[in-house]
């Protein structure tokens, strides 16, 4: 298999999971907010708020590209290659699963502000918490990206 | 910055206690000190609270009947009595509309059980009973009739539906009929009877929805009215309700909080009254009201603070913290010059047209649309066109200024120079945070405790700055490096041996320990978070450009004119949805930034309840 292959693999694995994740996300916190509105029609901004939370690890995706794109080139060694694809599958894996759960989290929040419980605020932070783990995945991305430099 | 309140506690003699209220409500300055709802057990309480859900249902359910095409046409003054009449009559009609739509379907029942049989009079029967016949109904398949029947009684079909027969059978009352059916039973009711009783229905639904819809649009300030009286008088039995009886019921105590500067207003009053009253400053322990206090352009981002919660008392007002950061967040986002032009020109032409309480909102926009501009201005980004790409003539002499990873890239080491930038801006936001934070630890418990959270801030910033120059390959003299060593020495003194005054060094040494812990995994994460403000500005430009190139490349090879509109009909399409997503997207996740990152660095605990002065509604 060519080197460029393979790391093109990984960007596709990692792109592909991380905006698939968002995704479903932003459609479970969606299928919450057209439930709250039939309670609570006058919080529709935060509704908003919180169903674009998980739309977070599609943009990990994203930045994980850019970083990686200046070394897709056809002289690309196998080490380099298998560099991208290890990070691209890490991002790609923890991105998908972290916006899954983002979601669930901010869906209970939507339904909770549905019920006319004042938890906008706290619910922004607790679904901070499975997001920090693609934060992490991210961050190894731009570490291994710095050692194919 | 968060206005200074004090604490009024009043000695009212019982018989003076509503006059000296209806007084206190004249002056409108006192944050009465309420006790919550389902603490108070008060009839007139919950009639007034039952009578106010009824007055919001009666104006919802009205609401729905508002003809948008129609203008209002409310009777100018309206009354309370009116709008009495009005509750009831829509809460009586309501009943009858649900009454009708329960009857509609029973009776289309029984027009679709009589329908097949036609149109006869009932009292036919009853004089074919009279003359010793009787008629017998009956529904089967097609496939199911025996042509028997019909030689051995006087069968008549009536109808055929589909391949069902519907027909009678003419017999003696004595008769008994040997066929493998039940007779079906209809209804003593005609069908020409039922189809009237049906319009009348219908007619009498429409009816009520005409009153309903006349009341919408005549009746809406005698409700209005009626609302408001009820409040009123909501809030001021709340209020009656919250003075404690003591002394025998003779004495009621009463609290309550107002701003310093409006203290001579009610010093004034309570000079000329016959009553004890104590002012004193808050103590950490009390609840206090909450009034933000800032400047003309820090003002149009308290909505931000309120979305999540008002500062307690001893702590700092975040919002004029907030606010250059959100609208530098929000260009980011955005990140292109064009669609900041279109919001500042929208908000700028709406500000003229909208009511006094969203002028606010439009001066915002338009703030916000400024910080787009100038950061499209920067990055050359206007509608999707990078201009650093672009082979215009105008340009030429300041493409390679604007700032893109072409121009910059190699200066960062192969980065982008707004992702850098956005790394950088995010960790300036995060000290910035903590240094409020210190601020705040030295408002509430004095500067001893912020110590440490200072010696963060210095060791971090000690430290980019130290690795930074090393990493730039600048050459530190000797004498300089054992100036930063010393600064890391006295910071990590700081962090691990004073972090907690009062407290063994042990548990000063644990305190520091768990710190390193928690600002290693923080301080990264957070910093990192800070990324998408590159991410979301970069996709929003690129997707721009998409569609430019969709629009022209795709209709390449057409005629001058349908290429024209289907241009502009492409790039129309495009950037209003590209405009859209980038909107939403420009509010949400600098709110996020701001909500979690920022306010976790400054400790921001919140928690504070609105001032809210008893007064008049008007």
């Amino acid at each position: 298999m060519e080197p460029i292959l393979l790391a093109y693999l990984g960007i596709a694995v990692m792109v592909a999971l991380s905006g698939i994740g968002s995704a479903f996300g932003v459609t479970i916190c969606g299928n919450a907010a057209v439930g709250a509105l039939k309670k609570n029609s006058t919080a529709t901004g935060s509704y908003i708020a919180l169903s674009a939370l998980p739309s977070s690890q599609g943009l990990y995706g994203f930045v994980g590209y850019v970083l990686l794109s200046t070394f897709l080139t056809p002289e690309l060694s196998y080490f380099g290659a298998a560099a991208i694809f290890g990070a691209g599958l890490g991002l790609g894996f923890v991105a998908y699963f972290s916006a899954i759960r983002q979601a669930q989290v901010c869906a209970n929040g939507i339904a909770a502000i549905g019920n006319g419980n004042d938890v906008f605020g706290t619910t922004m932070v607790l679904a901070v918490f499975p997001e920090l783990y693609a934060i992490l995945a991210l961050l190894v991305l731009i570490l291994i990206s710095g050692s194919i430099a | 910055m968060i206005k200074s309140m004090k604490k009024y506690t009043f000695l009212i003699y019982h018989n003076d206690y509503e006059r000296f209220l209806l007084s206190i409500r004249d002056l409108g300055v006192l944050h009465v000190e309420e006790k919550k709802l389902d603490e108070v057990d008060s009839p007139s309480l919950k009639n007034a609270l039952s009578l106010a859900e009824r007055i919001t249902n009666t104006q919802l359910l009205l609401s729905k009947y508002i003809d948008p095409d129609q203008t209002a046409t409310a009777v100018e003054k309206g009354s309370l009595e009116r709008g009495k009449e009005v509750v009831d009559r829509v809460e009586q009609v309501q009943k009858e509309i649900e009454n009708i739509q329960q009857q509609l379907p029973i009776v289309q029942k029984e027009i679709d059980q009589v329908n097949p049989w036609g149109n006869f009079d009932f009292s036919s029967i009853e004089r074919l009973k009279e003359a010793g016949y009787k008629l017998d109904f009956f529904i089967c398949p097609q496939k199911d009739f025996d042509e028997s029947w019909k030689k051995q009684y006087e069968v008549v079909v009536v109808n055929k539906v589909g391949v069902t027969l519907y027909f009678v059978i003419v017999s003696k009352v004595e008769e008994v009929l040997q066929l493998n059916l039940d007779a079906v039973q209809l209804g003593q009711k005609s069908l020409h009877t039922l189809q009237l009783a049906k319009k009348a229905l219908e007619d009498k639904k429409i009816a009520f929805e005409a009153e309903l819809q006349k009341m919408a649009k005549e009746d809406k300030i005698s409700l209005e009215l009626y609302k408001k009286k009820n409040s009123s008088e909501l809030e001021f039995s709340q209020v009656i309700l919250s003075g404690e009886k003591k002394v025998e019921n003779k004495l009621i105590l009463l609290k309550g909080w107002l701003p310093v500067e409006q203290e001579a207003a009610l010093n004034k009053f309570l000079d000329k009254e016959c009553l004890y009253y104590d002012a004193a400053l808050p103590t950490p322990e009390d609840n206090v009201p909450i009034q933000l206090k800032n400047t003309a352009f820090t003002k149009l981002f308290e909505p931000i603070t309120k979305m999540f919660s008002l500062p307690n008392y001893t702590e700092l007002d975040p919002t004029p913290f907030l606010a250059p950061f959100f609208m530098l967040f929000f260009g980011l986002c955005m990140g292109d010059g064009g669609y900041g032009i279109l919001i500042f020109l929208a908000s700028w032409y709406f500000k003229k047209r909208v009511s006094d309480d969203k002028k606010s909102l439009c001066q915002l926009g338009q703030y916000l649309g400024i910080m787009t501009i100038v950061v499209g201005i920067l990055t050359g980004s206007f509608f999707g066109i990078a201009f650093d790409s672009v082979t215009w003539g105008w340009l030429a002499g300041v493409k390679e200024y604007f700032v893109t990873q072409k121009n910059y890239g190699a200066m960062f080491g192969g980065y982008h120079p707004l992702m850098v930038f956005a790394i950088v801006i995010g960790v300036v936001q995060i000290l910035f945070g903590m240094c409020l934070s210190a601020a705040k630890v030295t408002k509430q418990h004095g500067f001893a405790y912020a110590k440490s959270i200072i010696a963060w801030v210095v060791l971090i910033i000690t430290a980019v700055v130290y690795f930074g120059m090393d990493k730039l390959g600048v050459v530190i003299p000797e004498f300089v490096n054992y100036f930063f060593y010393f600064i890391f020495a006295v910071a990590g003194c700081f962090i691990y041996l004073f972090n907690t005054p009062g407290k063994n060094i042990i548990v000063n040494i644990a305190t520091g320990l768990w710190n390193t812990y928690n600002m290693a995994t923080g301080l990264l994460g957070d910093s990192l978070s800070y990324i998408r403000l590159f991410a979301l500005g970069l996709t929003g430009s690129i997707l721009g450009g998409v569609f430019n190139n969709v629009a022209f490349d795709l209709t390449a090879s057409l005629p001058i004119v349908p290429r024209f509109l289907l241009v502009l009909f492409i790039l129309l399409f495009g950037h209003i949805i590209n405009f859209g997503l980038c909107m939403i997207s420009a509010f949400v996740h600098p709110l996020r930034l701001t909500f979690v990152e920022f306010y976790k660095n400054a400790e921001f605990e919140g928690g504070g309840k609105a001032y809210k002065p008893f007064k008049k509604q008007k």
